[in-house]
């Protein structure tokens, strides 16, 4: 992905466009609870649809467990858990790539890419409580998608 | 572009600091003899050489002109030979040497670290020079100290064998190349010289324009302006030297000239036959490329050496994954579900084969990674002969076994612990004057014996010294001082001993250039724990001390026992396990706090219930059902109660991710996991975390 942000950056047409482009970023919106949370394609490396989870003793409750994901053991970060929602049973994993290090996320479903432009996207509103959201925008379609912050899910 | 210039400043990194470590051995070796020989001169000499030239490649100024003088120094014992300096200088040239050595570690530590090298250098030129003037003063220096100062480069062949300065196109070199460095790659002179350096390796006889590039940095800009000439005897010697220069750095173009021809026309468009890549690190490159030619750097010493290459760590790790991937899906495919029931001739005599060779291959890779301690073993000479040196007291170290092959991960890992354990022998361990041994009946020369040994999946390092030994009383007296241990309890020696290797023991009350910062042994315990090693001491007072370090050969790989509880599984390192038995609830013996014990072998042994420690849902309660484990680890030995034993397995250690790690998982006993024949996956357990962690839960 990141190859084809530098293919833009250095075409020749011109810098306008380069700055129109760039101001457009890719979501993969992911459905948690009737929330639409939108993670930058960029940092989506897979989905799985159907993965043993093996239980991992000893962390929150959030954290569901690893999967192997051909040879290579990821967390499992439960989406409705993490955010105090009652946990449901078939899910998605989306492999998402953060700070160099590969967590997957439980999703009730993935619906589809959108393309938004950095200016749409707006702040939350300051006296909102939660930590993992660093952002929202409305989509075209209507309904409102809210910007997931993986680093934050890492760290908080 | 960025990791074209790592690549070359990890190799130079690597080619310095192989180097270095030749150079202590053979400094060491020379100050026991009291004299260098004539071999050795030479070694020195040319490994200062090439560390000159690469550091000045690298543009690290301060590292080349110590090696320069240095370099100059051992030019002059060259030529005339040792002896050369007096007796009395002796003690003060290898003193000036080793510091230079240390010198030069320093620096390559600050690049390493990205940190600017130092400019105060003045201190130790000085001291090298004084030192050259002392030589030459005692020598007949007037004949000889002119040239041989103002001319380190006594390596190069025209100076002994060729006339003085043969003109471009003389009628004894006809066959000549002409040589383009990269425009505006700076320090002509010294890429020249370095390519003349790999020339030798062709042949030795040949002139160059101009000459004395190494010494003339006005050299420089002849060469960037007209090129460099390099003029052979013969066609064949010329083609040789032609291989030389294409492999060579930084040369932007060359042409075969002759001597018919005058002053060739300057070629500037870059033929293809350089590939830019070898542009690069002549040195680094020469190693790789031209195996024909012997390699003028670390190995060109050390003959065997030739057919090795060194590996990036991380390309040996990667491989072992793929390996242990490979034998995991040779497993899957051969004992797929679908395969149930069909009699399958040809596959399964061709699975046999896989298996073979996918076990081989598993061998070699692990084999890859497989060091001799040698090198860590080496580096304690040096510790040993510098404290000895500074505390005045005579020791001698004796290293046995240094061949056994351990993980290279294991072994960087083991090398402080190592170093640390030497120092306090030679510091607190050995007596503090000589009479005090005469009087104990001991040489006087303290010893200490480092040894290495394989048993098993195991290698055993100990550190045993002769010294006074390990007072129990005095330990014990301030492990209570310090509050580690009550007053009124018995403690057995060995628990005494251990209170040594507890956080914030130091026995020494004086901080000392080597020990006693109040870090000691429990800095070793850790660093030894984090390689899955184990450390104990024993001691007899007056007589000695002795450290063993226990080490598994390779964190990669171990025995395991699969272990379920509910549809959890669980790998039991196979050398923790004593023995496992089914029992019935009776014959469980309870604690007031409702503790669960097990009486065996006339001791009883708390109980641990993996399910409660693990908080699971699913799993046996009855302990009818289950199946009772006896482990014993470290100091600890009790029994783990789980649903079932599935058998013992070769596993595949996996580091879990970082991110789970951040909940201290470590701490209730889970330390890794790894990837069973079906794809699921088995958490490994290490013992002595789990009944630690169990015991802080309450269990």
């Amino acid at each position: 992905m990141s190859e084809k942000n530098m293919e833009v950056n250095t075409s020749p047409d011109g810098t306008e466009e380069v700055a129109a482009e760039a101001q457009v970023t890719k979501y993969m919106i992911g459905v948690s609870d009737g929330l639409r949370y939108g993670i930058d394609a960029e940092q989506v490396e897979t989905i799985l649809t159907d993965h043993t989870i093996t239980h991992m003793p000893c962390v929150p409750e959030y954290v569901r467990g690893i999967v192997n994901l051909r040879g290579q053991i990821m967390p499992v970060i439960d989406l409705r858990l993490r955010l105090g929602k009652p946990p449901k049973d078939d899910c998605i994993i989306m492999v998402v790539n953060v700070e160099s290090e590969t967590i997957s996320i439980l999703v009730d479903t993935v619906e589809k890419m959108v393309d938004i432009p950095r200016s749409a996207i707006l702040p939350m509103p300051t006296q909102s409580h939660q930590k993992l959201v660093s952002g929202m925008c409305a989509l075209p379609d209507g309904g409102t998608m809210l910007i997931l912050d993986c680093g934050l899910l890492l760290h908080g | 572009m960025g990791s074209g210039n790592d690549s070359i400043l990890d190799m130079y990194l690597y080619e310095t600091n192989t180097l270095l470590e030749q150079l202590d051995g053979i400094l060491l070796a020379s100050e026991q003899a009291d004299t260098f020989s004539q071999d050795s001169v030479n070694e020195i000499f040319r490994i200062m050489h090439t560390i000159k030239g690469s550091s000045a490649m690298m543009e690290f100024n301060s590292l080349m002109t110590v090696a320069h003088r240095i370099e100059d120094l051992f030019f002059i014992i060259r030529e005339k030979t040792i002896d050369v300096v007096p007796e009395a200088l002796r003690p003060e040239l290898f003193d000036m040497i080793f510091q230079a050595v240390d010198f030069f570690r320093g620096e390559i530590e600050k690049v390493e670290n990205g940190e600017a090298l130092s400019d105060s250098i003045d201190s130790i030129v000085d001291k090298i020079n004084s030192l050259i003037d002392k030589i030459q003063g005692g020598g007949d220096a007037a004949a000889e100290s002119a040239p041989a100062a103002q001319e380190p480069d006594g390596k190069s062949a025209p100076a002994q064998e060729a006339p003085p300065a043969p003109a471009p196109g003389d009628k004894d070199y006809p066959f000549g190349i002409h040589v383009f460095f990269d425009e505006g790659s700076g320090m002509e002179n010294l890429r020249a010289f370095m390519l003349l350096n790999g020339l030798r390796d062709f042949c030795s006889d040949f002139v160059s324009f101009p000459e004395n590039v190494e010494n003339d940095p006005s050299t420089s800009d002849i060469i960037a302006e007209q090129g460099f000439l390099i003029w052979f005897r013969s066609r064949e010697e010329r083609d040789g030297g032609i291989e030389a220069v294409k492999t060579a750095g930084s040369v932007r173009t060359y042409q075969p000239v002759d001597a018919k021809q005058a002053e060739p026309k300057q070629e500037k468009s870059a033929p293809a036959e350089e590939p830019p890549a070898q542009a690069e690190h002549p040195a680094a490159k020469q190693e790789e490329s031209a195996p024909a030619g012997a390699p003028r750097s670390a190995p060109a010493v050390q003959h065997p050496k030739e057919s090795l290459i060194s590996v990036n760590l991380s390309k040996l790790d990667q491989l072992m994954a793929v390996v242990s991937e490979i034998v995991i899906t040779e497993s899957m495919v051969t004992s797929s579900p679908d395969l149930k029931g069909l009699r399958l001739d040809n596959f399964t005599k061709s699975a046999r084969d896989l298996r073979k060779l996918t076990d081989d291959l598993q061998d070699v890779s692990m084999s890859l990674r497989m060091v001799p301690v040698s090198s860590t073993f080496q580096k304690m000479n040096r510790i040993v002969r510098d404290m000895s040196k500074k505390l005045n007291r005579p020791a001698r170290l004796t290293l046995i076994g240094e061949d056994t092959e351990v993980d290279k991960t294991i072994v960087d890992g083991i090398s402080d612990p190592i170093m640390h354990i030497v120092r306090n022998s030679m510091d607190h361990g050995l007596e503090e004057n000589q009479a005090d041994r005469v009087a104990a009946g001991k040489d006087p020369v303290g010893e200490i014996i480092l040894s290495a040994r394989h048993t098993g999946s195991e290698v055993i390092i100990e550190i045993k010294d002769d010294g006074r030994g390990a007072d129990t009383q005095a330990i014990l007296n301030k492990a209570i001082r310090q509050g580690l241990a009550y007053p009124d309890q018995e403690y057995s020696p060995k628990e005494i001993l251990n209170f040594m290797m507890m956080p914030g023991f130091s026995t020494n009350t004086e901080v000392t250039e080597y020990s006693g910062r109040g870090v000691g042994l429990d800095v070793v315990k850790k660093n030894v724990a984090e390689v899955g090693g184990t450390v104990s001491i024993s001691s007899e007072f007056g007589k000695g001390m002795t450290t063993t370090l226990k080490i598994p050969l390779t964190m990669a790989i171990m025995d395991g026992m699969e272990v379920s509880v509910g549809d959890s599984l669980f790998t039991i390192p196979i050398n923790n396990i004593i023995s496992s038995m089914k029992v019935s609830e009776d014959d469980i013996v309870y604690d007031p706090a409702r503790g669960e014990m097990m009486k065996l072998r006339d001791n009883y042994y708390p109980v641990l219930r993996a399910k409660n420690l693990f908080q699971m849902m699913d799993g046996h309660d009855n302990v009818g059902d289950g199946i009772l484990i006896w482990v014993e680890a470290g100091e600890s030995s009790y029994c783990l109660f789980v649903d079932e034993l599935l058998g013992e397995q070769q596993i595949v250690v996996k580091p879990l991710p970082s991110y789970i790690n951040t909940f201290g998982v470590k701490n209730y006993g889970i330390t890794g996991c790894s990837i069973l024949g079906d794809g699921s996956i088995s958490l490994i357990l290490d013992m002595a975390n789990v009944y630690s962690g169990g015991a802080q839960g309450g269990y």
